[in-house]
């Protein structure tokens, strides 16, 4: 293995960001992650949770970029209490256990000056696993009443909650859960 | 009219085969109409809009109730259906009479946002695939016509308890009921979701 000397590798760790790459951070009001769960086979339920943080480094010139994205899980809102505790305890979401989960991506895929999609590693539960995310809506420009640049988009995924040991009520409440989250973002 | 006789020739065959007892309860079911109460924690609407023209946003109402009277003998059946404007939820926190989702939906002057229908829409099968009804928000009715998807009537496996659900689509325009503000930073189209859980009173 060829030996890099500190010296090159810092240059090439500054080099990148200081030309072309930039730094957005998510405005956590309009990036409420939400997810569809089926229940009973009947019905489509949907919970959200109500506080994240995230940032996007985006570099159009190089068609590169990475994300990441933190859920505190305790913002988790199911519309009634007692539904929002029961989905907060053990077996599901644990929040106590697990106080955030997340999504970490260096990866993301771009069509001509488009984001239409990421692969990274989407941990819940402590658990950690591959994760392709798709990128709809995805644009950029000054947000016309503040004026500020910014670049948005929806983000559907699909998980299996098995995956990550989350197994409780599977039938019942589904194992397929469809995330959706809205994202914009301001650059810093 | 001539499903309905399919039907009821059904039942007759059926119960032709398996003596009067039987056949007295498929009557009874077959020409009662039946009422319903929606299940609050699993009947939650919610909305969506688009955002500056570009993301997909979504709110929520957290506090709603209707029934449902259903005969699906008939093909026939009514809704009601009520949600309380200040149980509004966006995910913000507390909303509040300054917040603009309370003074969109002008929360103190309309508490209530109202659906009635007396025309349930059904399929070959007796399933609700819709309903015809009227929609009332800020106090402006306007007729309106809603999707039901995924109609089933069976019992829930865990509670034992008979119960009727659907998944409810709806696109309005907010316009149309005077809610104008903030169009169209805030979209005037408007897709509502509700997912109806529903148990046999």
């Amino acid at each position: 293995m060829k030996k890099i000397g500190l010296a090159g590798l810092l240059a090439m760790l500054f080099a990148a960001p200081a030309f072309s790459a930039e730094t957005y951070t998510f405005d956590p009001e309009y990036t409420i992650p939400a997810f569809e769960v089926g229940h009973l086979g009947f019905t489509t339920q949907r919970g959200r949770f109500d506080k994240t943080q995230g940032k996007v480094t985006l570099d159009f010139a190089a068609k590169k970029g990475a994300v990441e994205f933190t859920v505190f899980t305790k913002s988790l809102d199911m519309g009634s209490k007692a539904w929002t505790v029961h989905v907060s305890s053990e077996g599901l979401f644990n929040v106590e256990k697990f106080p955030t989960m997340g999504y970490k991506s260096d990866k993301l895929i771009f069509e001509n000056n488009k984001v239409i999609a990421a692969e990274g590693q989407f941990t819940l539960l402590g658990v950690t696993k591959p994760l392709k995310v798709t990128v709809n809506h995805f644009a950029c420009g000054p947000n016309p009443i503040n004026h500020k640049f910014m670049c948005t988009g929806d983000i559907t995924a699909t998980v299996k909650r098995s995956e990550f040991g989350m197994t409780k009520y599977i039938p019942t409440v589904s194992d397929d859960i469809t995330i959706n989250v809205p994202v914009e973002s301001y650059r810093d | 009219m001539v499903a309905w006789r399919a039907d009821a020739q059904r039942a007759f065959h059926f119960c032709s085969q398996f003596g009067a007892a039987c056949c007295g309860l498929l009557a009874a079911s077959a020409f009662a109409a039946d009422r319903y109460s929606l299940d609050a924690v699993h009947s939650i609407p919610e909305f969506e809009f688009k955002h500056l023209g570009v993301t997909t946003q979504t709110g929520r109402f957290d506090k709603a109730r209707g029934t449902v009277v259903l005969d699906r003998a008939t093909r026939s059946g009514s809704v009601t259906y009520e949600v309380e404007t200040a149980s509004l939820n966006m995910g913000f926190g507390t909303e509040s009479p300054d917040s603009a989702g309370y003074q969109l939906f002008e929360v103190v002057k309309f508490p209530k946002i109202t659906f009635r229908s007396n025309n349930l829409i059904f399929n070959q099968n007796s399933e609700v695939i819709g309903a015809r009804g009227r929609l009332t928000i800020l106090g402006v009715t306007k007729p309106l016509t809603i999707a039901v998807n995924h109609f089933n009537c069976s019992v829930n496996p865990i509670l034992k308890k008979a119960m009727c659900a659907g998944e409810i689509k709806a696109t309005i325009m907010r316009s149309e009921f005077g809610m104008v503000k903030y169009i169209p930073g805030i979209s005037d189209e408007i897709d509502v979701s509700v997912p109806i859980e529903a148990y046999k009173d």
